[in-house]
């Protein structure tokens, strides 16, 4: 019998340290660091300006119908300023956003009105989607907040059998304004394509995930024209990001940067 | 003095009717005493709870912060003048220095809208509550990035002791400043508002956050009374004529406003108690007058004066009326001192928590619930005399001997 224990226990220790991902790591190429890899993932998707269409399809318990919000957006990284227009559905149309570091401006057509959007309401929804007024202005800290550890390689991810990706663990400095314990990231290893992001808090509940989907290539990047953001402690809800173009590293319009330029309604 | 002699035996003679009548005086007024006693005591306590949970009984603001309360309306000069003159103030039983803004406070199930309300621990607990209402955890022990938040706050954000949290505010240069912190410890006040809404930091943190250097919004002072708080306030005020010195009453116009209309509401309630004891006297003492025609008659034909005669007749009113009336007092002390330590509403107290009340209520018993009521009661035993002693001096002597 005691021999019966010892693999029991044996089994129980195994299930314990187990990750919390079911996957097989391989380990990961000698020198590459975690932070570097983190640095791969942030460039895929952001260039020093970028512009882009996209389709935003939020679901909720609350919607008899999923909501559908196009909008464009252009994105200073350097300037840190940007500016996003919603194009539909009608009644939102040409309501408008502008972020010049580090406030956020809000433009709503139907009222005639721009309004900054206060530190109290930074964390309210965007467009009644999962995401918030604060991730639209936030800077990139998934680089300077966190420290990376890269655990392994996975083959075959969930969602994408057919790729290799780097997991990386994002665990926020003690003082960096980040609310979650950690996050897990999927990395793609060729091209640095982030394929999902787990986010947990302290004690290791999973409470959202993102995943990355239908890869295309866009000059030398690798780019995901789907994210799907899904909150796991809110039963049904779901906002799913289809990008319809975008274009890296373009040239814009100072005056487009302008609060001027948020009550022009450009149809 | 024959007639008052006279009058008190009277009362006397049907004992029955005569209890009644100071029975019924007795227990109207013991219990319009002690409902007073119970609503000063509500309106008091309320009063106190918000003084002492956060209010304090003077403040010292920058000119306007009140009316807009912004960052950047510190008191100029990091407060120095302000703070030199409390030091110099004798009256000053405990003083706290604070920094006031306004943020957004989240943990990564929730975020809500708070007031930051940054301290000095050790002065803090010398004026308000907070450090004696924690439930769970330290009210700032030495680790430092802690604060203190309202259990119903923690609650909405899903968080507890030594959770991260994270607070975002406006800095004074307008920039979004975030910083992460954890709870150090969670309180639970009679103040809904404070608990739901209210997150305390440590001076230094919130001052470095915001970019204020050692700048201050507020001075807090404690009085010792409500009382103190008058002469004190005024002191100050001709100390710091370029500062906004305010009391109590003066910030929470609202407690003012309730403490008048439980006064007002006095009135009307003594008003009809009074009014229908009128009626109970004079009702009495018409049947006392119609019972003794034929002795009233002997005494008029015996030679007692009119004059007298009306004296008889409101010397057993006033009797009457007083001795219900010391009754009810004496009834109403008993009652006062057996609810000394307060009715405990426990059951209500989450309802009540919403207004700002304690949940045990201590009756309050003021000199001038005395005066007031036992002046108007003998100013009524007069009115409610006046009919049966204008019955009585109408009898003629000749007829009222013969009545039977």
């Amino acid at each position: 019998m005691p021999r019966l224990l010892n693999c029991l226990n044996t089994l129980l220790l195994v299930l314990l340290a187990a990750p919390a991902w079911a996957g097989e790591l391989l380990p990961a190429p000698e020198g590459l660091t975690g932070r570097e890899i983190a640095r791969r993932a942030e460039d895929t998707l952001r260039s020093s300006k970028t512009h882009m269409r996209a389709e935003m399809t939020v679901t909720s318990p609350r919607l008899s119908k999923p909501r559908v919000v196009a909008f464009e957006s252009w994105d200073d990284l350097d300037g840190k300023r940007s500016f996003i227009r919603i194009d539909g559905p009608a009644k939102d149309r040409g309501t408008s956003f502008l972020k010049l570091h580090p406030n956020l401006w809000m433009y709503v057509p139907r009222v005639e009105r721009t309004m900054r959007i206060p530190p109290s309401m930074m964390l309210q929804s965007w467009m009644g989607s999962d995401f918030t007024n604060d991730d639209l202005i936030k800077e990139s800290s998934a680089l300077d907040d966190y420290d990376h550890e890269l655990l392994g390689i996975e083959t075959a991810p969930p969602g994408h059998p057919d790729l290799n990706a780097y997991v990386v663990q994002y665990v926020p400095h003690e003082e960096a304004p980040v609310v979650w314990g950690r996050i897990v990231a999927w990395i793609e290893t060729e091209h640095g394509t982030p394929l999902q992001q787990d986010f947990y808090d302290e004690s290791g509940e999973r409470l959202r995930t993102m995943e990355f989907g239908d890869i295309r290539r866009s000059g030398a990047r690798y780019v995901p024209h789907l994210w799907v953001m899904t909150p796991l402690d809110k039963d049904g809800h779901e906002t799913r990001v289809r990008l319809i173009a975008i274009e890296f590293d373009t040239e814009f319009d100072d005056d487009l940067f302008t609060k001027r330029n948020l009550t022009k309604a450009r149809r | 003095m024959l007639v008052v002699r006279l009058a008190w035996r009277n009362i006397w003679r049907n004992t029955r009717r005569t209890g009644i009548v100071i029975t019924a005086v007795a227990v109207g007024i013991a219990g319009v005493l002690i409902s007073m006693a119970l609503n000063y005591g509500l309106v008091y306590t309320m009063l106190d709870t918000a003084i002492s949970t956060d209010l304090g009984h003077v403040q010292i603001h920058a000119r306007g912060y009140v009316d807009s309360p912004e960052l950047a309306r510190m008191l100029p000069n990091d407060g120095r003048a302000a703070l030199r003159a409390v030091e110099d103030e004798p009256r000053v039983a405990g003083w706290a220095p604070r920094l006031r803004s306004e943020g957004l406070v989240s943990s990564p199930y929730a975020s809500v809208g708070a007031r930051l309300v940054a301290i000095d621990p050790r002065r803090e607990a010398s004026v308000t509550l907070v450090a004696d209402s924690m439930v769970d955890g330290d009210y700032f022990a030495d680790e430092p990035r802690r604060v203190v938040i309202g259990q119903a706050m923690a609650k909405r954000l899903k968080v507890g002791v030594g959770d991260k949290i994270v607070i975002s505010a406006q800095d004074l240069e307008g920039d979004l400043a975030g910083e992460a912190m954890r709870v150090g410890g969670l309180f639970r006040t009679a103040s809904r508002e404070l608990d739901r809404g209210t997150i305390f930091m440590r001076l230094e943190e919130a001052q470095a956050m915001l970019g204020v250097g050692v700048g201050l919004s507020e001075i807090v002072i404690d009085a010792g009374s409500r009382v103190e708080a008058e002469h004190l306030g005024d002191a100050l005020a001709a100390a710091l004529p370029t500062l906004d010195v305010q009391r109590w009453d003066e910030l929470q116009p609202m407690l003012v406003y309730m403490l008048d209309a439980t006064e007002q509401s006095a009135v009307f309630v003594y008003l009809a108690i009074f009014i229908a004891m009128a009626f109970g006297i004079a009702n009495v003492l018409l049947m006392t007058v119609f019972e003794r025609v034929r002795e009233i008659g002997i005494l008029m034909a015996i030679g007692l004066s009119r004059s007298r005669l009306v004296a008889m007749v409101v010397c057993e009113s006033v009797f009457v009326t007083l001795v219900g009336l010391l009754i009810g007092y004496a009834l109403a002390v008993a009652g006062w001192y057996w609810l000394r330590d307060g009715i405990d509403l426990g059951g209500f107290a989450e309802g009540l928590n919403a207004y700002g009340m304690a949940s045990t209520i201590v009756p309050v018993l003021r000199i001038e619930d005395f005066t007031v009521p036992t002046a108007v009661a003998i100013l009524t035993a007069l009115l409610a005399s006046a009919w049966p002693a204008s019955r009585a001096v109408r009898l003629k002597p000749a007829e009222a001997v013969r009545h039977r």
